[in-house]
């Protein structure tokens, strides 16, 4: 991550980390982490995406930022919801700078992409959707034990390594330094604040109920005028989490109504499949967005 | 993304050179990693008949960056015709193909394969690892593991074979959006269909009935080693799947099975769909092909990326 300059950017009132790398333009590309504070096994952050990010992504304007409830990014005041946490992010974009962007969400962040296509497709240059198991459709699923047994306490690099492990097609991109910066990221009073909010019952009670709305009017806009910006999917063949067939269901919900709609399934990754595969992962979004451009 | 009818590229100056003894037309432009790209169809098709033309939105595209090689196959496009009875087969075709890439003392290519070319391109890999550096492979009716509908969908045109009508409506069955078969595309294929050596194949297919009594059992056969090999593990290159969503065809479902089976054995495998395509991905969406492809070959082309 060393490459990616840090500042701090007011949004709403408060201050917000952003890192950035490349040229400023007018297009650039916004990663949104996956992992939800209290919620997730793991704790997320821009340390997630891959080592060497800026090289897999040379000569982008990119912008990596925290979810709200993680790093440098305070989750708002009231119940949490999609709304609320997209709202905030749709805030920070306006105070970014380009006038849009190829946003790229893993897990929750692909939720809150979807949310931003819904709510201000003109922020938005495309959506790209890696390996969300909230973001698919659902339906009436089979229960998932991939991470049913989790050690105690869930901060700690021993509980941080189970679950990445669990969640992975392979352990071998799990090093000490991503442990250390799960810990550090956990330890963050803002990750704190906003985990004790979600755990308690902000997440099944509020955050959840909102995704469920926000899908609704996702189908119903995707069987009427179609889903407003061009959308990638973009799934692992080995994710413990969520099953290719799944990616491939979003994939035919989006593709309905929008032309430019791609599916792309990644050899040998498991959840975190940009840090498993990154040369494949980075590579099909650049082409993604080279045929946009 | 472009969903206008595209416009045709420029193709350069087409050549001739004799391989084993069939007359092969080629186009060759560029410099830099070599791919070689391998169209669909078999000789004496009577509704419609490819040639390397077909490439025209993709090499002068790729030109800029690779050396772009499209040749047309024994007895298709403006290549002469088996010269033997019992070359009326898939393996004769495949043959051909890597006499051709010897013949031009090419380095390891990126083998490109659409539709029956997918086949050939895979054929190539399997039995000619040491010509090959990656595979791509276009919505392969003819390579994947699952139902094949384009008897059913391709059913009863409505005009005589061997017409600019009939292909016409062949190419827009193929396709998601009719549009993209232009009369340049038409007038390509009828005139790859009025040449009497053309007529000679489509003759010796249906007439003297090779189709019926080797081409189809012989593929069948062929197919059968092939899907076998993939499983155990044989083919060992990149390989690069991309499929169009809407083809009628060759339905998406054999570009998933595809990719499990290959994927199975070989880790630089990965599966694209292209939303609002038929059969011709490479012609209905070109900016998104080319894209997708040039990576890929560069990639594959700089080992100190694989990670």
């Amino acid at each position: 991550m060393s490459a990616l300059q840090e500042r701090s950017v007011a949004v709403q009132g408060r201050q917000v980390r952003v890192l950035s790398a490349g040229p400023a333009r007018e297009r650039a590309v916004l990663l949104l982490q996956g992992g939800m504070a209290g919620v997730a096994p793991y704790c997320g952050g821009p340390h997630m995406w891959a080592p060497d990010l800026e090289r897999w992504l040379a000569g982008q304007s990119l912008f990596v930022v925290d979810l709200p409830g993680h790093g440098g990014f305070t989750l708002a005041e009231g119940a949490p919801s999609l709304d609320l946490i997209g709202g905030q992010v749709a805030a920070l974009m306006e105070a970014l700078g380009p006038a849009r962007f190829d946003v790229v969400g893993h897990d929750h962040g692909a939720l809150v992409a979807l949310w931003l296509g819904l709510n201000h497709p003109r922020l938005l240059a495309s959506v790209s959707l890696a390996a969300s198991p909230l973001a698919a459709p659902t339906g009436d699923s089979v229960g998932n034990l991939t991470l049913a047994g989790l050690p105690w306490p869930r901060a700690s690099a021993l509980s941080q390594a189970w679950a990445l492990e669990r969640i992975s097609y392979s352990h071998h991109h799990i090093d000490r330094a991503l442990l250390e910066s799960c810990v550090t990221a956990a330890d963050s009073q803002v990750y704190r604040h906003a985990a004790a909010i979600m755990g308690e019952d902000g997440y099944e009670r509020s955050y959840l109920p909102s995704v469920r709305a926000t899908k609704s009017r996702l189908y119903e806009l995707c069987r009427g005028e179609g889903f407003p910006v061009p959308a990638q999917v973009i799934w692992a063949a080995n994710d413990p989490l969520t099953p290719p067939e799944r990616g491939f269901a979003l994939y035919e919900v989006l593709a309905a109504g929008q032309p430019a709609t791609r599916f792309t399934l990644v050899n040998r990754a498991g959840h975190l499949l940009f840090r498993e595969q990154p040369e494949a992962f980075y590579r099909a979004l650049m082409a993604f967005h080279e045929a946009l451009a | 993304m472009e969903n206008a009818v595209p416009m045709a590229g420029v193709m350069p100056e087409p050549k001739m050179i004799e391989v084993e003894g069939v007359g092969t037309r080629y186009y060759d432009s560029g410099a830099g990693e070599v791919v070689v790209f391998i169209y669909g169809g078999n000789f004496g098709a009577q509704d419609s008949a490819s040639s390397a033309q077909t490439w025209d939105q993709t090499l002068p595209a790729l030109a800029a960056r690779f050396r772009t090689i499209a040749f047309d196959k024994l007895g298709q496009g403006f290549t002469d015709n088996p010269l033997r009875d019992e070359d009326y087969t898939m393996a004769a075709v495949v043959r051909h193909a890597v006499a051709f890439i010897k013949a031009l003392s090419l380095p390891p290519v990126h083998l490109v394969g659409h539709s029956r070319g997918g086949f050939t391109a895979a054929r190539i890999a399997l039995e000619y690892p040491a010509l090959v550096r990656s595979l791509t492979v276009i919505n392969s009716g003819t390579l994947m593991p699952t139902v094949s509908t384009n008897e059913p969908t391709l059913a009863r045109p409505p005009a005589p074979p061997l017409t600019r009508e009939s292909a016409r409506w062949i190419y827009e069955h193929y396709s998601f959006n009719p549009a993209i078969v232009t009369d340049a595309w038409i007038e390509t294929v009828f005139a790859v269909m009025s040449q009497p050596k053309y007529r000679e194949s489509v003759r010796k297919m249906w007439q003297e009935q090779l189709a019926t009594r080797l081409f189809y059992p012989q593929l069948a056969l062929q197919k059968r080693d092939t899907l076998l090999w993939i499983n155990d593990g044989r083919l060992q290159r990149p390989t690069l799947i991309v499929w169009g969503y809407n083809d009628r065809t060759a339905p998406v479902a054999g570009g998933f099975e595809l990719f499990r089976m290959i994927a199975a054995h070989q880790r630089r495998t990965e599966l694209h769909i292209i939303n609002q395509s038929g059969h011709f991905p490479f012609r209905e969406h070109p900016a998104q092909f080319n894209a997708l492809l040039a990576r890929f070959v560069a990639s594959c082309a700089a080992p100190e990326v694989l990670s």
